[in-house]
Formats: structure tokens, sequence, C-alpha cells
């Protein structure tokens, strides 16, 4: 394996010499694709602020509570932190149930999943308003 | 080490031995999983993340400690058996050290569950045990002479790699590491990017020298940085993907997200990596 040991290096050495280099342009070129994207995304991305796109995922009854489940995408460029959702059920009869979630953090392209728990159903007869409130920069 | 001699050898300074090496195993599992054991974030990831991918980190983390025992072990020639053997004590040792070092912080009591304190535990194991595994060589008098830490192109590249995962694995729990990425342009990206190569190559030639590698000052700049830099830092990249992939922080993020936070964790990596020579 080492180059400079004596005796049966030979074909051996020379070999395992090569495979070094192979090793290293592999590496090389793998660096090279790495700083190709990040000088595309430099280059072509347009730092758009967060677009948020709420979906509801499904509805559970657990007990005597409904867990609405929601996927939210940030669609933008730029990471967002603090991201507080904000879902309203509103009835015929009685009350609004509202309710809030909170994402630490809500990267760029990236999706998030939480649930809102309402004690009516929130698939017969009512409607649900859901929105993104606020958020900060990380 | 001497715990696999406990049944045959029961005189004094056989047990003496084996004591002392029980000894070093928990100061250096203790030492080296510290930063770990008083961070939170490991702590909520021991019952938050997926059970498979913990399960996995174990599975891995055998082999490894085998090998690692291999490499630095201090007669040449060892059998596997007993290579076996130190990284199940090592294995063995890191447990013990967590779960005492968890109680003892009230990290772990009653009213959890199995699943909790189990998977409080088992997350610590991997840096405790690597840590256990090294105690001799750190600690230990018995040092191999500069004769023996001559290295194969493969042990070089292998010792970069636990180098990496041991950093990489300090550092990756926290929300720091994530933050960072968030905070992260492009151009940062490049930047960091290209000082880990800097930071890398400085260490490789210096310690490259000290050491058995086949560098010596004449090797060009070049020729090190290709076949010894680059791969390096591929490595810890990997090993920095594997250890986000483990702690969940790939999960529905976007790639170039997972792109970020690896470069960001591939920094600490691929410094350890290449200071690999001196830690292990």
């Amino acid at each position: 394996m080492r180059t400079n040991g004596k005796g049966k290096a030979g074909a051996t050495a020379s070999y395992e010499k090569a495979l070094e280099w192979v090793v290293g342009g592999v590496a090389f070129f793998f660096v090279v694709v790495l700083l190709g994207y990040l000088f595309g995304l430099g280059a072509w991305v347009d730092g758009q602020p967060p677009r948020f796109a709420i979906m509801v995922e499904n509805v559970e009854q657990i007990g005597n509570v409904y867990q609405m489940q929601v996927v939210v995408t940030n669609e933008g460029d730029v990471t967002a932190s603090d991201v507080r959702l904000r879902a309203v059920l509103h009835q015929d009869v009685g009350p609004d149930e509202a309710r809030e979630l909170r994402f630490d953090y809500l990267p760029q392209r990236s999706q998030r999943r939480g649930a809102f728990v309402f004690e009516r159903d929130p698939r017969s007869g009512v409607t649900v308003d859901l929105s993104v409130t606020s958020y900060v920069e990380p | 080490m001497g715990t696999v001699g406990l049944d045959r050898a029961t005189s004094a300074p056989a047990r003496s031995k084996a004591l002392r090496d029980t000894g070093r195993a928990l100061g250096g599992a203790l030492i080296f999983s510290l930063p770990m054991l008083m961070t939170m974030e490991m702590w909520w990831l021991g019952f938050a993340m997926d059970r498979l991918r913990l399960a996995l980190l174990l599975v891995v983390c055998l082999p490894l400690l085998i090998l690692l025992s291999r490499r630095i072990g201090f007669e040449t020639t060892r059998a596997w058996r007993e290579d076996v053997a130190d990284a199940l004590f090592a294995l063995g040792i890191g447990m013990v050290t967590s779960a005492v070092a968890l109680v003892v912080f009230g990290a772990i009591g009653p009213g959890m569950s199995v699943h909790e304190i189990a998977g409080k535990i088992a997350i610590q194991v991997a840096p405790a045990s690597i840590g256990a595994l090294l105690a001799r060589s750190q600690f230990g008098s018995e040092r191999r002479g500069e004769e023996d830490r001559q290295e194969s192109y493969w042990g070089e590249m292998f010792l970069m790699a636990v180098g990496a995962l041991f950093l990489g694995f300090n550092v990756a729990p926290t929300e720091e590491m994530i933050v960072i990425s968030y905070r992260m342009t492009p151009w940062h990206a490049v930047a960091l990017v290209l000082l880990s190569l800097f930071v890398m190559h400085g260490f490789i030639f210096a310690v490259g020298f000290r050491g058995g590698t086949e560098l010596t000052p004449q090797t060009p700049w070049w020729s090190a940085f290709v076949r010894f830099t680059l791969p390096g830092y591929m490595l810890a990249m990997l090993v920095s993907l594997y250890i986000l992939w483990t702690f969940g922080r790939t999960d529905d993020t976007s790639l170039e997200q997972v792109i970020t936070a690896t470069i960001v964790l591939g920094f600490p990596s691929s410094a350890g990596a290449a200071a690999a020579r001196l830690i292990l």
C-alpha cells in the first residue's frame, strides 16, 4: 500500500497510487459540482420572500376531539422563522373556534407538518379559514 | 485491552490492569461525550428521532469500533475476536456512562417511558463508545511508536471518517447548526466550502509530515490536495449528510437547504477529519 515501502512494492504500489488519484479525481468532480450548484443558485435565485401554501392533509377523530393535520410549504427563496398559523372554524350555530399553530422554522421550498385540535368536526357543515398570520426572518 | 483476559487470568496484576483499562475507558467515554450528554437537543432527539435510524446508528457503530480498535490497538498482531471484544466492551462502557450521567443530570428518571429512556441512552452510545475506545490511545502510557502509527491510504481515509463523525456528532444536534444554514446565502456557502478546504489542507499538510503518511515536505501541495484533502472533504460531507439524516434534519426539506446544512456541518466535520491523527 505504501509507495515508499521497500521490497515487494512494484506493481501493487503503482496500482494503489493510481487508485488514490482516481479517488482524488472523483472528489475533485464532487467539489466542482457542489461549487457549480452554489454558483448557479447564487446567480439565478433572486431571493423571493417567503410565500406559504397551506394544505389540509387529513382530519382524524381522536377521543372527543378532531385533529386536523396541515402541511405548510414555504415556496419562497428565504427561510421564515416563528411562523404562526391561524385556523378559524365557523359554525352556523354556536361560537367560532379559533386555533393557533407555530413553527420554529420553515426553510425555503420546504414543508412542515402540524395539527389543529377542534371540538367540532371540521369536515361537516362548517367552514375553516386557514392563514399564516406572521413570521420573522431567522 | 486486558478485558478479554479477565476469565483466563485472575492474578492480581491482571485484575489491576483490567480495572485500570475500565477506568480509562469510563474516563474516555465521559470526556468525549460530555458535550453531548449536556445538550438538551440530544435528549429531545432521544425520544423524537426515528427508531430505525437510531437502530441503524448503533449497527453502524459496531463495525466502526472494531475497525477503530484494529487501527489503534497496541499490538499489531491481534486477533479479530479481540477487536470484537474490545468494541463490545467500549459499547458497554458507553451505555453505562451515558445512563449514569443522564440519571444524575435528571434527564432520565421515573415517569418516563422505556421508549424515551432507551432512546436517550442509545443516541449517546455512539460518541461515548468511540471515546471509551480512544481512551487508551489518549491516556494510555503504552503509546505505539511512530513506526507503528504509519497508515495506509485507506487506513488514513478511515481515520478521517471517524474524525469527521466524531466532531460532526458533537455539533450536529444543536439548533444553531441549522439556524446558521438558514441564514446563509449561496455565496456564504461557497465561502464556507473554500474555507473548509483551506483549513483541512492546512491540518493535513502540517500533521501529515509528523506521522507516517507518505506526505513529505517534498510532496507538491496540489498532489496532497487532490489525494488527501479533496477525498477527505468528500468523506466529511458524506458523514455530515448521514448525521443530518439520522437526526431527521433532512426530512421534508428542500435539496438546497439540505446541501447548505451539510456544508455547515461539513466545516467542523472536515476539521475533525483532517485533525483525526491528532485526536485519535
